[in-house]
């Protein structure tokens, strides 16, 4: 009986001891340890290349905001994993970022396609989250209210190459681009906004992820007597559809390949061929925004290359849940949800504001840039051109 | 349909034929030989296409005269994998089947990483030879008839080593009767690291070609092996004028498929056709053994 009771008492007496140390332990260890952000990058499989500069925009900015001491006086730390360019492994990752990891808050990992099925778990867990690489408008439209679009819309991408289109009275539209998500979203758009351009589609059809010959397509171009092509392609069906244009001798007056040329390698890997292409890009290190000069220098001094817009728009992201969490004076999801739903704040992209209702980007828009002589410059919106664009897409025998 | 058109369509398809002929090949001297469906197949293309693009931009090298280096480079590959890694498998063929397909599964995983690691993920590309010949209304891209001519050539040269050389009889005698084989004093061992040297250096000059005409990254290889595969099923495992054929019917089929129906029905014919030959003949075309 003694035996018990000494036992019982013990274990009491451990469980108070034990109580009165870990609860002010935690809480003492909540006020010191540091903020955690969790998100998956694409750091292997199809979209490692340009998610790597989407996971650089987070370091930067956290590394910068750390060196000023941090949120609320708390360092802040990213946690993240790779999803592998897969859908189904970001939405088990993410779950695992809130459920296992316990992270303070979530941000968008790459690509619209991602950003679709993670949105779900952001909703589920009921924590907002700011996505830079989704500028799709189909998952906003699905009544979500914790996923906020940290890009321009890809409805915008085109604008610039349709008004340039449009002055230089190229009529005849052929429009193309990879099958998946973030094209098919420009490519489904396009009928409409082409249509209230005064042009004419006269072919329209996707090829496959990967394909493995672009030249049935380009036999159509050729067909369909396009004056203008509008592309929305990646980095390497860019190159791809490039050289079936140039082997096929088939020149439209107009050239746009969307997000592909928009990186700074494209000049190298096409060679002169990229001369007169034209593509989109949603950020600039001369744009005239705030922080924007120093963002881009100090990316180009930490990471070895200069920035692109996945990074800008990742780092920009960071600026509206630091701002988010500041305006909260702590770490309330719901307050940072509705400071996201309703601010209108400027960043290194420009201006964000969004759709209180859907999450909708508003404010930021898209640059319509240009290769010329091995380089690239703004071309549209007028306001922002570095130089004219130059039409019509030079003959391949003139070049 | 006018006539042009069909001329155009008809050339297209052959040299992307010969695009597909030379990707596949390689896979199927190993296969000959050692009855080894090599998974790290299209990770060998690509890494011999990111080489031959580091090669041109860097020392203006072209990928044709990257090729006697690219073979070389890729056999000397092949033999050390076949020595470090294939030889551990079992002799018995067929015992060996599933854990060659997991360790060639490995062995492309391995390739990728290294090729991450020293490339980056970034896409590269040769920009050389991106013209187009035009004769008359029709015009033949440059750089697909050079992969078209290289196949040929390849195919012809594999021929005659297997037909006219001791090496290559001793490398017949291997494929048709192991134990044979085996029995009149041929070294079994050293055919296997013979055929995977000569396999993984045909897949190697492949891939200095097709940089000039895919943009890859070290993530490309996996869509390689798979056209490789199909092409090698269709035409016969081990037979090359089969390679040949196989790759001109899937590059046809390509060619038109992608003109007359879509650009996603294209992408897919050499996966029907792989079906319909795996129902109907199942030992490919001219397939060891077709009746």
């Amino acid at each position: 009986m003694s035996h018990t009771f000494f036992s019982r008492a013990l274990a009491a007496a451990l469980a108070c001891a034990t109580l009165g140390l870990v609860v002010p332990g935690r809480t003492f260890a909540a006020d010191q340890s540091p903020i955690v952000i969790g998100a998956t990058i694409s750091q292997t499989g199809s979209y490692a290349v340009d998610a790597k500069y989407a996971l650089e925009g987070y370091q930067l900015w956290i590394k910068e905001q750390n060196a000023k001491g941090g949120l609320l006086g708390r360092k802040i730390e990213l946690k993240t994993y790779d999803d592998a360019s897969d859908p189904a492994t970001a939405v088990s990752l993410y779950e695992r970022l809130i459920d296992q990891d316990h992270v303070d808050f979530i941000v968008g990992p790459y690509s619209s396609a991602i950003t679709a099925a993670v949105a779900n778990v952001a909703e589920k867990h009921k924590m907002p989250m700011i996505s830079p690489e989704v500028s799709a408008a189909a998952p906003f439209s699905r009544g979500l209210h914790y996923i906020f679009m940290g890009i321009s819309q890809s409805t915008h991408y085109v604008e610039g190459a349709i008004a340039i289109a449009k002055a230089n009275g190229y009529k005849r539209v052929a429009i193309t681009g990879e099958d998946s998500a973030f094209p098919r979203s420009i490519a489904g758009a396009l009928p409409d906004i082409t249509k209230a351009a005064g042009l004419e589609v006269v072919y329209s059809e996707l090829y496959p992820h990967n394909a493995s010959d672009y030249s049935a397509v380009v036999a159509k171009i050729k067909e369909s007597n396009a004056d203008a092509l509008l592309s929305i392609s990646y980095f390497p069906d860019a190159i791809g559809m490039l050289r079936a244009l140039k082997q096929a001798n088939v020149a439209p007056k107009l050239v746009y390949f969307a997000v592909g040329p928009t990186e700074l390698n494209f000049g190298k890997e096409a060679g002169k061929d990229a001369d007169g292409v034209l593509a989109t890009t949603n950020w600039s290190a001369n744009l005239k925004t705030p922080n924007n000069a120093e963002f881009a220098s100090d990316f180009s001094t930490t990471y070895g290359t200069p920035a692109d817009y996945h990074a800008a728009a990742n780092y920009a992201s960071l600026e509206v849940l630091g701002a988010a969490i500041l305006h909260a004076k702590a770490l309330d999801q719901e307050k940072v949800r509705d400071f996201m739903a309703n601010t209108k704040m400027r960043t290194v992209l420009g201006n964000y504001e969004v759709d209180p209702a859907t999450g909708l980007q508003l404010g930021y828009t898209s640059l319509t840039l240009q290769w010329q002589g091995g380089k690239q410059y703004i071309v549209a919106p007028a306001a922002m051109a570095e130089r004219k664009a130059i039409v019509p897409f030079a003959d391949w025998s003139k070049r | 349909m006018h006539l042009e058109l069909a001329a155009q369509l008809t050339i297209d398809g052959l040299l992307l034929g010969g695009v597909f002929a030379l990707a596949a090949l390689g896979l199927n001297v190993i296969f000959g030989v050692t009855r080894i469906v090599n998974l790290a197949h299209g990770e060998i293309i690509v890494l011999a296409a990111l080489c031959a693009s580091v090669a041109f931009q860097q020392r203006g090298i072209t990928p044709i005269a990257m090729l006697p280096f690219a073979f070389v480079g890729g056999a000397v590959l092949g033999a050390i994998l076949e020595r470090i890694v294939f030889q551990r498998l079992p002799s018995d063929p067929a015992g060996a089947e599933t854990t060659s397909l997991l360790l060639t599964f490995g062995v492309a995983y391995f390739i990728v990483g290294f090729s991450l690691a020293v490339f980056t993920g970034d896409f590269r590309s040769t920009p050389y030879l991106t013209s187009g010949l035009q004769l008359g209304p029709i015009s033949i891209g440059e750089s697909r008839l050079v992969a078209f001519v290289a196949a040929i050539a390849i195919a012809g040269a594999l021929a005659v080593l297997l037909r006219a050389t001791p090496i290559g009889r001793a490398l017949r005698a291997a494929s048709q009767n192991l134990e044979g084989a085996r029995a009149c004093g041929i070294d079994i061992g050293r055919m296997r690291t013979i055929s995977f040297a000569l396999g993984s250096g045909v897949a190697a000059a492949a891939g200095s070609l097709f940089s000039m005409i895919y943009a890859v990254n070290p993530d490309s290889g996996s869509q390689f092996t798979l056209l490789s595969f199909s092409v090698v099923a269709l035409g016969g495992l081990g037979s090359y004028a089969g390679t040949l054929l196989g790759a001109a019917i899937l590059g046809l089929a390509v060619s038109f498929a992608g003109f007359f129906g879509s650009a996603q029905l294209g992408q897919v014919m050499p996966y029907v056709i792989f079906i319909a030959v795996l129902l109907f003949r199942p030992n490919g075309i001219l397939g060891k053994g077709a009746a």
